[in-house]
């Protein structure tokens, strides 16, 4: 245990040494060097962070567990992010940093009400801005609250403390890095720690298939059970085979509408080189999709788990030796902490900027105070997810999580993905934004449909009404100018 | 090879992760053209 406490010591004090010398350089008297990180993220921490972020505690812990039960499914369900990321690299990042460039948006729900509304100050322009950032602030406080529990269970087993007091401390680590080096210290720290991450990894299977190599490995699940190595269905991902391709199409969305994703995209250096960043996108992404083998090794290991969630921290405790035990639960720990960094710094410029813009008319403060007020706002929203984790159920962790991101995505591809193709009306953006929410909560609450379905059917129940309102109600030129004059 | 080809899910796996590959190494040559 006192091992751990310097192991994790150690990090910290990396993490401090980063975030000091990201709030060095991001330029203290501008806004958008918070927001945004003055735009000038290169190809390998642009994906660092945008990996780092995309990969949570899930990887590590939910997935072996999945494996352990179902087998090479999972390998290849879970998988399916890494590509959809580099997707979303290579073809959408580009143009949503260029248009969010050409109209000055610094952070997403900006960029909707920008993309959709001719005046920002318009009555529709701010009910959207509102709309969008409460939305966000709503589902997000719930996403990171279900993280801030994760973080607390499994730091309290690894450190010898309670959950609650592990969660804080952790929490309070990330707020603090957050507050001094806004979005550059959290993609910076997100690099440092997905570097973990991808160690963990290749230790994870070079000692897996060291042990027993991926021919043996196969014939052995096959005579546990041929479903785990051929499986007739795509559970559990849905009951036809190609059931698990979804998880693509789920991805995609989850790397492009969820806020906390896309707004990494914005920080992008103007001359970056997509092509550099696509392919580390994809080495470290591929590197990490690799975890959940520890899943199918601990199948035949260990057969008779009760828990199958148990199977990576069994891995842990059983199968390697204690002190790389500890390092890796660290790199776990990092996993959960660069998805908690992002959502708590994309949660806090939702109340601090965009709530504030839409209120309040644009000639509030200097640069210098706007920088405080959003520095302020970290560690509300911080204080906020801290006290709900109180009144959060555990055994709906998973489900919370899912819950959140999936409404979120779902009730923002509309705006985010159709707008490519088709640029609709301020409308069309409020009213798919609305039928998006309620559509994927609808589902998901009911239990009609599994866990990648609820999300994707609300996205295309967003994406129909964005397109349909748009159609009936466009935006009016003469009435938006009229509201103008009036304001 | 022949583990691959007997499951289809370790099949995808590996056509996926090559076709991922390819995509990125062809934007590589894209953007050097474009240079």
């Amino acid at each position: 245990m006192f091992i751990n406490w310097i192991i994790l010591l150690a990090a910290i004090a990396l993490l401090i040494v980063l975030a000091t010398k990201a709030s060095r350089v991001m330029s203290a008297d501008d806004e958008s060097g918070f927001l945004v990180a003055g735009r000038s993220l290169g190809p390998f921490v642009m994906a660092g962070t945008v990996v780092a972020t995309g990969f949570s505690g899930w990887g590590f812990m939910g997935s072996p567990g999945t494996a352990y039960q179902y087998g090479t499914i999972e390998l290849l369900g879970n998988f399916f992010f890494a590509p959809a990321m580099v997707v979303a690299v290579l073809f959408f990042a580009v143009y949503l940093r260029n248009r969010a460039m050409k109209m000055g948006s610094s952070t997403i729900p900006e960029f909707i009400v920008n993309l959709h509304c001719d005046h920002r100050n318009s009555v529709s322009a701010r009910t959207l801005r509102i709309l969008t950032s409460l939305g966000m602030i709503i589902f997000l406080t719930v996403f990171l609250t279900a993280q801030i529990r994760a973080l607390g269970i499994l730091g309290s087993s690894w450190l010898g403390i309670s959950p609650l007091l592990a969660s804080a401390l952790l929490l309070v680590i990330i707020t603090i890095y957050t507050i001094a080096g806004g979005l550059l210290a959290v993609a910076w720290t997100d690099t440092f720690m997905v570097i973990g991450m991808v160690t963990a990894a290749i230790y994870i299977v070079v000692q897996v298939f060291t042990d027993i190599p991926l021919s043996d490995m196969m014939t052995q699940l096959n005579t546990i059970d041929p479903n785990l190595v051929n499986p007739e269905s795509s559970n559990p991902y849905g009951s036809a085979k190609a059931s698990v391709f979804l998880v693509f199409v789920y991805a995609l969305i989850f790397s492009t509408a969820l806020p906390y994703m896309s707004v990494r995209f914005l920080a992008m250096k103007s001359n970056i080189s997509i092509a550099k960043t696509g392919f580390y996108t994809a080495i470290l992404g591929g590197i990490l999709s690799l975890v959940p083998i520890v899943g199918l090794y601990v199948r035949i290991k260990n057969p008779g788990l009760v828990n199958p969630d148990e199977a990576m921290p069994w891995y842990l405790a059983n199968a390697i030796p204690s002190m790389a035990g500890s390092v890796i639960t660290l790199f776990i720990l990092f996993a959960m902490k660069s998805t908690a960094n992002s959502i708590l710094h994309t949660l806090s410029t939702a109340a601090s900027h965009d709530l504030r813009l839409a209120i309040y008319d644009n000639s509030s403060g200097t640069e210098a105070e706007l920088l405080k007020l959003n520095r302020l706002w970290v560690a509300i929203m911080a204080t906020i997810a801290f006290i709900s984790t109180f009144f959060l159920p555990e055994a709906m962790l998973s489900y919370l999580g899912i819950f959140s991101s999936g409404t979120l995505m779902a009730s923002l591809s509309g705006v985010l993905l159709v707008s490519i193709f088709y640029k609709g009306s301020t409308m069309a953006a409020i009213a798919s934004i609305i039928v998006g929410a309620v559509c994927s909560s609808y589902l998901l609450a009911s239990g009609i449909v599994g866990w990648v379905e609820g999300p994707l059917l609300g996205s295309a129940a967003s994406a129909l009404t964005y397109v349909v309102v748009s159609l009936l109600v466009p935006n009016r030129i003469k009435a938006t100018s009229e509201e103008a004059v009036k304001a | 090879m022949d583990l691959f080809l007997n499951s289809w899910t370790l099949f995808w796996f590996l056509t996926i992760n090559i076709m991922m590959l390819l995509l990125t190494v062809s934007y590589f040559f894209a953007e050097r053209h474009n240079k």
